[in-house]
């Protein structure tokens, strides 16, 4: 079975989010880069498939050099081959697309993604790679097992889960489920090693153009003070819920 | 051009986010300055729609369709924005909308833009304000696609 994870390279989630160049840009100024929590679950199912039944794993990736360690991290972690598709990620059709066209090229039986990343919320690429190449596909997955050639899966759904079965070739957009946070792996030193001999594969993009564009970055305003109103004075506070809450 | 809303429903009754989205959608359709359709799949009663600005429905009925399936869905509200001439495609926040808004953006060669907060910050070009970072931050996204599936945030 040869199974393809999708990565992004994201901000980890306890990284301080600033903006520069006038709030158009999100500031990586000492800020740690990791896998995207959704994905290594999934890469970390993908390595349970090829310990007990020999999958090989390639990762993919849509981004510039800088995602690099990320990849290298994945392949540490026990991933066969990294592939670079050498292009800023413009946003989730363009990443879609990149790796529909890189699929359409290498079949792969299992194409594993996070339902979404963290940094930009998108929940689009796998669903949109599944619709570009008219594959089954299941998202919001927090089970999946592999026999003979069929999946069996658990999906979330609003209010509880649902049981899913369908045939190979499959898309799945993961998550926590898939493995608890206490499986995920570090990257052993002898991973560390072996992953600077594994093949790391940078492609040039397939020309497309995005078609959104983030022009503006803003931060919540900060929670203003609590204002305290004395049970005696409603009229006060039927004031303020009209004036400053806007809630009447 | 018209504006195409799916209003979910749950044993044959609309979700209460359906109206949320109703309102927003007429809103939008003001804003723009064209019409608003909503669709409905296995839902019995639809006239509360009405009152929150929807003069068109689209009502799909077949038993088939009482369990959710994405690509079906997806496929039943791209023809539909094909008869209607839709541009702009509302949709809520809930996983079965996450789930198949993907593929229809596919289906339809349209732009996503989810997490949206709030109506159109400019129209040329089609401007949104959504929430990014895990809600740590909000960006604005402007859109350049003929078509766009704008996938709506409740308000907490």
């Amino acid at each position: 079975m040869k199974i393809l994870v999708c990565i992004s390279h994201v901000p980890d989630t306890t990284s301080k989010i600033n903006f520069t160049d006038d709030d158009t840009k999100f500031d990586t100024q000492g800020v740690q880069f990791v896998i995207n929590p959704n994905d290594e679950f999934g890469l970390t199912r993908a390595m349970w498939f090829k310990e007990k039944q020999g999958a090989s794993i390639d990762v993919i990736n849509v981004g510039n050099s800088s995602s690099e360690p990320t990849l290298r991290k994945a392949l540490a972690i026990g991933a066969d081959k990294a592939i670079r598709i050498n292009s800023e990620p413009l946003d989730g059709f363009f990443v879609a697309k990149q790796i529909a066209e890189y699929v359409q090229t290498n079949s792969y039986d299992l194409i594993i993604a996070g339902r979404e990343s963290i940094d930009y919320n998108g929940a689009m690429v796998p669903g949109l790679v599944a619709g570009l190449l008219k594959m089954n596909y299941v998202t919001n997955c927090t089970k999946l097992e592999i026999d003979n050639g069929k999946a069996k899966m658990d999906r979330e759904i609003d209010g509880g889960k649902e049981t899913l079965s369908c045939s190979l070739p499959l898309i799945i957009g993961g998550q926590k489920g898939l493995v608890e946070e206490s499986d995920l792996r570090i990257p052993n030193m002898r991973g560390i090693m072996q992953a600077r001999q594994k093949p790391l594969e940078v492609l040039e993009a397939f020309e497309f153009s995005s078609n959104t564009n983030t022009t503006k970055f803003y931060k919540p305003e900060p929670k203003q003070a609590v204002k305290l109103v004395s049970a005696d004075n409603l009229d006060e506070l039927i004031n303020l819920l009209h004036i400053e809450a806007k809630v009447l | 051009m018209s504006v195409l809303t799916y209003i979910e429903s749950s044993n044959g009754k609309i979700k209460k986010n359906g109206f949320e989205l109703a309102s927003y959608s007429c809103e939008l359709a003001k804003s723009l300055n064209t019409d608003v359709v909503a669709l409905t799949i296995n839902a019995e009663d639809v006239n509360e729609l009405s009152s929150y600005g929807i003069k068109k429905i689209i009502k799909v009925n077949n038993e088939s369709l009482n369990k959710f399936s994405a690509s079906s869905f997806a496929d039943i509200i791209s023809k539909v924005a094909d008869n209607t001439s839709s541009s702009h495609i509302v949709l809520c926040s809930s996983l079965d909308s996450k789930y198949l808004a993907p593929l229809l953006a596919a289906d339809i060669n349209a732009a996503y833009v989810n997490n949206v907060i709030g109506l159109p910050t400019n129209l040329e070009p089609f401007t949104v304000k959504r929430s990014a970072f895990t809600n740590k931050a909000f960006s604005d996204s402007s859109v350049s696609s003929e078509k766009i599936i704008i996938g709506l945030v409740r308000k907490k």
